[in-house]
């Protein structure tokens, strides 16, 4: 009896142990995840599109790890002697990783690897990081057996990684660097590893304290590593993460030059092409009194706008860590300005600052990169200029300073600025435009009179002395030939309009690829998506051939499309939010970690909850049904957040835990429904492989093509498809 | 429970109704290429040779490229088609605009001017930096283009009271149509100059040399290694590119886009600025000008204003006569001052001239030749 208690009570703390254990991997592997995928983000230059191929790769690796952690007989001891080993050497492995992202930075010109290169580059560093996560899992079901043992192991996985997702948001983003969070998500395995280990290993906690050590010693290195990756051959002065990505300050002589995830914002000596970015669209009106001026202003344009008397100067940028940071680099003239009584410049999103201006700017001016990247491209788009035109002044301006090109702007590029000229003409009645390098365009609500000798007229009465702009300068930006030229090219680029929830950005891109493999396919691409009803027909298309499909099969149920279908919805609509957030919000390089974990523990309470529904009749299609209702509600959130910015992150936190709810309740219904034993591992498999594909398809042509809203759609459609096809299940 | 066989024939028929349904897409949609204007005339080609086999070897640049039947060379303009070499884009530039002859910049010749600018697709080198990538780098077809006989051009130049400039791409892979070109603007009484990068081989640029009055030379850098690495060519045809128009009597100027980390180390700037002096004299004038981050560097910081002063100085110690710095308007080294008496006989402001105190290629104050074009 003592000797059947004491087995007991083992037995109890080695399951306890093992969750635990379980817990840190994946808490472990959250952590890795944010972390990398910041870091890649960050070496792609912001694109938002890597997230899903970087969540892609992330699930085949973990998926192929579990697989190859699965094969073979294997003791339930050895099982646990390997996850406890594992988890020990966890903080090296992560820290390896991190390191290997270093590869993915640009060359000495700057450059960003190819992206066969850069694929590569991505596969290798998160390895390391996903076998930990793919290998543990595969050992702990191996420690312990048994059909309820998997849920439980599956719960406490997505619990742990719930938790760290949470403290990265809430504590650790802000405190630590990339390098220091992976030193603390492998600590907590190397402790995990050790209380599996310890008492059939004498030497091992010698073993975790040297690893700790060494890790400790390597962290400073990475970080060191990294920054140098980011700027080889140069001297870095500042290297801050913040809430909207990666910010560096650079040196070379007494030149400063300030970048944005690895992407030249401005420097300390752009004083004269300052000028030819501000001073046209200021010369436009007649009197400008009141000025917002949205980007560029800290490389020299604040100080060109003053020269105009303006008698308020509002300057918006969205990232709160650039003011600090040009106070301690910009040139003296820039410091200056930013000091001026006249000057108020605000670390806050434009749109919110137009929305709280109804009326006021004689002149908006927005003087931004070309959008590669959805945060930038909601400074650009439709919907922006609708909340510009309500913060207009009568007879006020809108002003775009892009950059261009002296002689012609090639496909792409023509294409962007034809989106942009697409987007203003949606709003206002009266557009001009010069082109060049920058180009520049302006909206109102009536032409304005751009002749050159009047803008001339009034560079004299404003007393301007520039270096560069005056009366030849004009003469020569305003030929009307050149004009007239400019503007047919772009009419011919058969141009997009630009949406907060469809960024014309990611289509141009993949029109761009399309182009260098079959034209016809390109422009075809365009000519049917330019209509804003063609995402909807494309969805309605799908749908009616999934219906077809899983009303074909309805007779024969099938946990497996059921356990893909999950996979893959819960993967698109987590692309989704994730993209939505970031068009919406623009922070998502902070916010990244909360949102995954409200996704992880929205899928852990979803599991956990429909245990208690297994023997439910046809639970299999009413946990489909679920997860389609849920990503139906995707739409209707991110709609709520565009209209309601108070209570729109609210909304998109619940509905991400919504989702992750009905998505996780899908695997351990399929699981029951199987009927069979052994089958977890493969489902599991194809849960993985369903959002792994459709991790890849959403962000290669899903949101290219058919914008945000219309794939939530789609996702959504599938899981009617796979509740149709288990309506006959038990 | 879903069977392999099961699932790879569903994926199988989805990919074939989507495979079919784009085909169809594609056949009844007109077959244009997305981007392109409408496609470029051939034109004879001159400076190449036949070889065996129908291909022939063109001679325009140290390239030398040996094209098949229906192959290009390297700048993408020329074509052999059936043993004969053909130009696209003879009469078919793709930017036009007016500059001022400053901009070029060529500083020595009709300050105040304007330069009627023109140039077509293609390029026979690959620079990383390209300021005008969007046309250097890409196919007649690729861009939108104009149809304007040489007699066109000068009449546009006319128009405005400016000189035919060819510029921008490069205007050695169009030299067809700038000698026809610049020959119609002789005859008009019109100027002609040419801002190339000189990477051309001797007897062509001899022939263009005949009707050209003005030529500004981008010296890229001064090691093989730069030129292989950043621009996918050779210096030493540059460098005797340089001595064929000195040697012609054609307004030579320099110019040396400085580019941090790249060519700006002062070894190289001082081993540039002595074989200048050597081989081309003191009084050729020497721009040292700033990078803007542009093509494949567009994450490269630009020049600082230190370096185009440290070039400069170099420059002036080594004797050269007239060294300036561009690209930043305002900063020392815009204007010309003369070599006997020191005093500025040309004020300029960016690309603006604001004062000049030239008579008859004097100087206003000592009456020293200023080498030049002045009138």
């Amino acid at each position: 009896m003592d000797l059947a208690a004491n087995l007991g009570a083992v037995r109890r703390v080695v399951v306890v142990a093992v969750l635990v254990a379980v817990a840190a991997a994946g808490g472990a592997a959250l952590l890795a995840q944010v972390v990398l995928l910041r870091e890649i983000l960050a070496s792609s230059q912001g694109n938002e599109l890597v997230l899903g191929l970087v969540l892609a790769l992330w699930l085949l690796l973990t998926g192929l790890a579990s697989a190859v952690g699965g094969m073979g007989p294997l003791a339930t001891q050895a099982a646990a002697r390997r996850l406890g080993i594992l988890l020990i050497m966890a903080p090296l492995v992560l820290l390896g990783s991190l390191w290997l992202t270093t590869w993915a930075g640009p060359d000495a010109l700057g450059r960003v690897p190819g992206f066969s290169r850069f694929a590569a580059i991505t596969i290798l560093a998160l390895a390391p990081a996903c076998f930990v996560g793919g290998l543990a899992f595969a050992w702990s079901l191996t420690t312990l057996p048994g059909q309820g043992r998997a849920a439980q192991l599956y719960g406490s996985e997505t619990l742990g990684a719930a938790t760290a997702g949470l403290l990265f948001h809430v504590v650790l983003a802000d405190r630590l660097s990339s390098a220091w969070i992976m030193f603390v998500a492998g600590a907590v395995c190397t402790l995990a590893g050790l209380c599996l280990v310890f008492q059939r290993r004498w030497f091992a906690p010698a073993v975790a304290l040297a690893v700790l050590g060494v890790s400790a010693a390597v962290c400073p290195r990475v970080s060191a590593a990294l920054a140098s990756a980011r700027f080889p051959g140069q001297q870095v002065l500042a290297l801050e993460p913040s809430r909207y990505g990666l910010l560096a300050v650079v040196a070379r002589g007494d030149q400063r030059a300030f970048f944005h995830d690895g992407t030249l914002q401005f420097t300390s000596e752009d004083a004269w092409v300052a000028e030819e970015h501000v001073h046209l669209p200021l010369l436009l009106h007649p009197n400008p009194r009141r000025i917002l001026l949205v980007g560029g202003g800290l490389g020299g344009g604040l100080v060109e706008a003053l020269k105009h008397k303006p008698e308020r100067l509002d300057y918006a940028d969205m990232d709160p860590g650039i003011l600090p940071l040009a106070r301690r680099f910009a040139d003296g003239k820039t410091r200056s300005a930013l000091e001026d009584p006249r000057v108020r410049a605000v670390a806050k999103d434009a749109r919110l600052v137009m929305r709280d201006s109804p009326g006021r700017y004689d002149l908006i001016l927005l003087d931004l990169p070309i959008p590669h990247n959805a945060l930038l491209a909601h400074l650009l788009s439709v919907e922006c200029f609708r909340e510009a035109r309500r913060a207009l002044a009568p007879g006020g301006l809108i002003a775009l300073v892009t950059p261009g090109s002296e002689t012609q702007l090639d496909a792409g590029s023509r294409q962007r600025h034809g989106s942009l000229m697409a987007s203003l003409r949606a709003v206002f009645p009266a557009i001009g435009m010069s082109p060049g390098s920058p180009t520049i365009f302006w909206a109102g609500e009536a032409n304005v009179d751009a002749r050159p000798g009047v803008l001339g007229a009034r560079l004299e009465e404003r007393d301007l002395h520039l270096v560069q702009v005056g009366r030849t300068w004009l003469l020569d930006r305003l030929l009307p030939f050149h004009v007239e030229s400019f503007h047919r090219s772009l009419d011919s680029s058969l141009p997009v309009e630009n949406h907060d929830l469809r960024p014309v950005v990611y289509l141009v891109g993949l029109v761009e690829n399309l182009q260098r493999v079959s034209p016809i396919l390109a422009r075809t691409a365009l000519i049917v998506l330019r209509s804003r009803w063609s995402p909807w027909c494309v969805a309605a298309a799908v749908f009616i051939l999934a219906a077809l499909v899983a009303l074909v099969r309805r007779g024969r149920p099938s946990p497996s499309l059921a356990a893909a279908c999950a996979g893959g919805t819960g993967m698109a609509l987590q692309l989704v939010v994730l993209l939505a957030f970031q068009a919406l919000r623009g922070h998502l390089y902070h916010a990244l970690g909360g949102l995954l974990a409200a996704n992880l523990a929205g899928m852990a309470a979803g599991a956990f909850a429909a245990g208690r529904y297994l023997e439910q009749p046809r639970v299999l299609f009413r946990a489909c049904a679920g997860a389609a209702a849920a990503a139906a509600l995707v739409p209707l959130a991110i709609v709520c957040a565009r209209a309601w910015p108070s209570t729109g992150t609210t909304s998109i936190l619940v509905v991400t835990v919504l989702v992750g709810a009905s998505t996780g309740a899908v695997f351990p219904v399929a699981v029951r429904a199987s009927g069979r034993d052994g089958v977890a591992a493969r489902l599991y498999g194809w849960d993985l492989a369903g959002a792994a594909f459709s991790a890849a398809g959403v962000t290669l042509l899903g949101i290219p093509l058919l914008g945000l809203v219309p794939v939530a759609a789609l996702a959504a459609v599938l899981c009617v498809a796979a509740s149709l096809a288990n309506l006959r299940s038990t | 429970m879903v069977s392999r066989r099961d699932f790879f024939l569903t994926c199988g028929g989805a990919g074939c109704a989507l495979a079919a349904g784009v085909s169809a897409g594609t056949i009844l949609v007109p077959a244009k290429r997305a981007f392109a204007a409408s496609s470029p005339r051939a034109y004879p080609a001159r400076f190449w040779k036949k070889l065996p086999n129908k291909r022939i070897e063109c001679g325009l640049c140290p390239k030398h490229c040996k094209v098949e039947d229906r192959e290009r060379g390297f700048c993408g303009v020329r074509e052999n088609r059936d043993g004969e070499y053909m130009t696209l884009v003879w009469g078919q530039p793709c930017a036009v605009h007016l500059d001022p002859i400053e901009k070029k910049p060529l500083f020595h010749f009709l300050p105040g001017s304007r330069a009627f600018s023109i140039a077509t697709a293609g390029c026979n080198l690959e620079c990383k930096c390209c300021q005008n990538w969007d046309i250097s780098q890409s196919k007649p077809e690729d861009v939108d283009f104009h149809f304007m006989s040489p007699e066109d051009v000068v009449a546009g130049a006319k128009e405005y009271d400016a000189c035919v400039t060819f510029t921008y791409s490069e205007p050695i892979v169009f030299l067809e149509y700038a000698i026809d070109t610049a020959k119609a603007a002789r005859k008009a009484g019109v100027r002609a100059t040419m801002v190339t990068g000189g990477s051309g081989e001797a007897e062509p640029m001899r022939e263009a040399l005949k009707y050209l009055d003005a030529v500004k030379v981008d010296l890229k850098g001064f090691t093989e290694d730069y030129y292989q690495r950043m621009c996918k060519g050779k210096l030493d045809p540059v460098l005797k590119t340089l001595e064929v128009i000195l040697a012609s009597g054609v307004w030579l100027e320099l110019v040396h886009l400085c580019i941090p980390g790249q060519n700006d180390s002062e070894a190289e700037i001082l081993a540039m600025c002595r074989w200048v002096k050597a081989h081309l004299g003191a009084d050729v004038p020497v721009h040292f000008t700033r990078f803007h981050p542009e093509y494949q560097m567009k994450n490269v910081p630009p020049t600082p204003n230190a370096t185009l002063v440290r070039c400069r100085e170099i420059g002036l110690s080594e004797g050269l006569q007239f060294v300036y710095t561009g690209n930043v308007p305002g900063l020392a080294g815009e204007n010309t001052s003369c070599s006997k008496c020191g005093k500025v006989v040309v004020v300029r402001r960016g690309f603006e001239l604001l004062d000049m105190k030239i008579k008859g290629g004097r100087c206003g104050f000592c009456g020293n030749a200023i080498p030049g074009v002045w009138t």
